[in-house]
């Protein structure tokens, strides 16, 4: 069975990008949000084996989403996408409990090798 | 991977963000002492910056990227906007606009930008000076740039605080629209 994926960003070309980065290689996009609100809302519906996460976005960044994520799962696997020049941030998030980053722009090896050191 | 496949999607979303970029702009004018439409207009321009960059889009990303560090100087600094400010800011994102409609087509050295750059340099040298210094971004940052709105309706994040119409894009449960061009193959 694919590993199952909720895909996180305020861009949809971004996560379009992504989704068929992951599509690609197999797995299962099951959901996607633009804002930290609907990431959580649809991380506790979806409850994915995986969830990419911006961290620029509005109503709710992608580091307070992981944060609550954290909250109510905290097995939850987030690989955090950040642009360069972000790393303070990505330090953030890791200690707010995500497991790992990939920095835009994607090179899709790059990413695929994220999502499977965090999916372990 | 074949980046053409997401050419019509960057334009398309592009010319999203700078069309609220105006709208943005014209809210500032109204309320210069305001930081929220600023910190509009920065997402915005990131948001351009990102895509741009993972396309490949080099003058578009420079462009956006001075424009972006001027916005956070004036973040930062806490400026009221001034009538120079905006018509910068203005031509900035007319620059942007044209940046990016010649960049889908491949034409984007085209474009001569540096007397626009060099404005924008020098405005982001002057808004630093007086107490604005841009900075990697850090926690404060973040809270600035994605602090809750107040206004905040769920499912239109984009249109909440640009006074753009909500649109098929701001309602991502269903999967959003392709482009219709058609696809061609990756190569995985």
């Amino acid at each position: 069975m694919s590993h199952t994926v909720l895909v996180c960003d305020d861009a949809i070309f971004m996560r379009t990008m992504i989704s068929d980065i992951l599509a690609q290689a197999g797995f299962e996009v099951v959901g996607e949000a633009e804002t930290g609100v609907q990431a959580v809302e649809r991380y506790k519906q979806l409850k994915p084996d995986l969830v990419t996460m911006d961290i620029v976005m509005p109503d709710m960044g992608g580091i307070d989403a992981v944060r609550e994520i954290v909250k109510h799962d905290p097995d939850a696997k987030i690989l955090m996408c950040s642009a360069m020049g972000q790393q303070a941030l990505v330090v953030e998030a890791i200690q707010a409990g995500a497991k790992d980053f990939v920095v835009k722009p994607f090179q899709p090896s790059r990413v695929l090798e994220a999502v499977q050191r965090v999916l372990g | 991977m074949d980046l053409s496949q997401y050419a019509e999607l960057f334009l398309a979303e592009s010319r999203e963000h700078l069309s609220a970029c105006n709208q943005l702009l014209l809210a500032w004018e109204r309320k210069p002492a305001s930081l929220e439409p600023v910190g509009g207009l920065f997402r915005a321009v990131h948001t351009v910056k990102g895509m741009a960059a993972t396309m490949g889009y080099g003058v578009v990303t420079d462009l956006a990227h001075r424009t972006e560090s001027l916005l956070d100087h004036l973040r930062r600094g806490a400026h009221p906007a001034t009538d120079e400010l905006l018509q910068l800011l203005f031509r900035a994102r007319d620059a942007l606009e044209q940046a990016v409609e010649l960049s889908v087509r491949g034409r984007e050295r085209d474009l001569d930008l540096s007397a626009i750059t060099a404005e924008l340099d020098r405005a982001a040298a002057r808004a630093g000076s007086k107490g604005g210094r841009a900075a990697p971004p850090s926690a404060g940052w973040y809270r600035w740039c994605c602090a809750p709105r107040r206004r905040s309706r769920a499912g239109a994040r984009c249109c909440s605080s640009s006074g753009r119409r909500p649109s098929a894009r701001c309602t991502p449960s269903a999967r959003p629209p392709r482009p219709s061009r058609p696809r061609t193959s990756t190569g995985g």
